[in-house]
């Protein structure tokens, strides 16, 4: 009897430890495999930010959430230590959804252009709304991915 | 000759007044790594999606930082600095506003390598601080890098650390900032 009580506690005490090691070493899921919570346009989300902040930052930040956004792609940066950050939005507006490049997928970035159509999903982390008047408001998005259209 | 020298003149003056027109830098793409570490376990993160604008004539400069654009190694520092420490949720948003205080000392038409002196405030986790730093500012084909490295305590902007990590975290935190500025088109 006190033997199985023994493997019982020792049983319990390495799932104990695994799962701490596990959780202790545990990184952010792939944006890639992760079905998104909410798909919108880039000139929706936009405009769903500017006109009611709150309530949008509210909405897509409770779930922690993947968000899948399809736009212009307005600009492309890349900066000298190879991150890139693709702007999706219109020639119009200062105003982009802003996503910052997982580094693991660039090489599927190498035949995006401007102007061109493009889905991304990444994390959302919040709305910048721009309080000089110069710049244009941005919702930021990280740990992007391009969206493959297996059908294209 | 006399002609040639007026059409130098001329171009100087074209030039020179170009240059001037330059005057508002920015970024949405700035990026800006802390390091907090207190024990063995390194605990750093970098963001890269600050937005930064800089008005050369006036000498001032703005930071605007998505906490929750910080990224960690580890997942679970990260959701413990979102949920735990800067409650991101409440407070999303991290500002600085402040003035380069020797901005005349810098010459943003002339390439060059000049020592920045900021002085402003920082606003993070509901708390206001000021806070002073001595950055560089690198003028190079136009454009201007904004780089600085500076000091903050967490105590200061009531990030409370829980005493069974208290010998991990730093109280003292380094923060990097690394901007290229693009000139701004009006």
């Amino acid at each position: 009897m006190k033997k199985k009580i023994l493997i019982v506690v020792v049983v319990l005490v390495l799932i104990g430890v695994g799962y701490g090691v596990k959780e202790f070493m545990r990184t952010r899921p792939d944006s890639k495999s992760v079905t998104p919570k909410f798909t919108v346009t880039a000139v929706d989300i936009i405009k769903e930010f500017e006109t009611n902040e709150a309530a949008a930052t509210k909405k897509y930040l409770a779930a922690n959430s993947i968000i899948q956004v399809s736009g212009e792609v307005k600009d492309i940066k890349q900066d000298e230590k190879g991150y890139y950050t693709v702007m999706l939005g219109t020639q119009e507006s200062m105003s982009t959804v802003q996503c910052s490049m997982d580094t693991l997928y660039t090489a599927d970035l190498k035949d995006l252009k401007p102007q061109q159509k493009a889905t991304i999903k990444g994390v959302f982390t919040g709305f910048n709304s721009d309080d000089t008047g110069l710049l244009g408001s941005d919702v930021k998005l990280n740990l992007c991915v391009l969206v493959i259209d297996k059908n294209q | 000759m006399q002609t040639t020298m007026k059409n130098l003149l001329v171009a100087l003056l074209f030039i020179t007044s170009s240059a001037q027109a330059q005057d508002k830098f920015f970024t949405k793409t700035g990026k800006i790594y802390f390091d907090c570490t207190g024990g063995i376990e390194k605990i750093e993160a970098t963001n890269k999606s600050t937005t930064c604008v800089l008005d050369s004539k006036a000498g001032l400069i703005q930071f605007s930082v998505l906490l929750k654009g910080f990224e960690f190694e580890k997942a679970l520092m990260e959701e413990h600095f979102n949920e735990n420490y800067v409650e991101s949720d409440k407070f999303p948003k991290a500002t600085f506003a402040g003035t380069i205080t020797n901005n005349s000392e810098i010459n943003y038409a002339k390439d060059g390598v000049y020592t920045a002196k900021v002085k402003g405030k920082l606003t993070m986790h509901g708390e206001t601080k000021d806070v002073e730093a001595i950055g560089k500012v690198t003028v190079k084909k136009g454009a201007v890098v904004a780089a600085a490295d500076f000091n903050i305590l967490l105590s200061d902007f009531k990030v409370a650390i829980p005493s069974v990590v208290k010998d991990k975290i730093n109280n003292k935190v380094t923060i990097t900032v690394d901007c290229q500025l693009d000139p701004l088109k009006s």
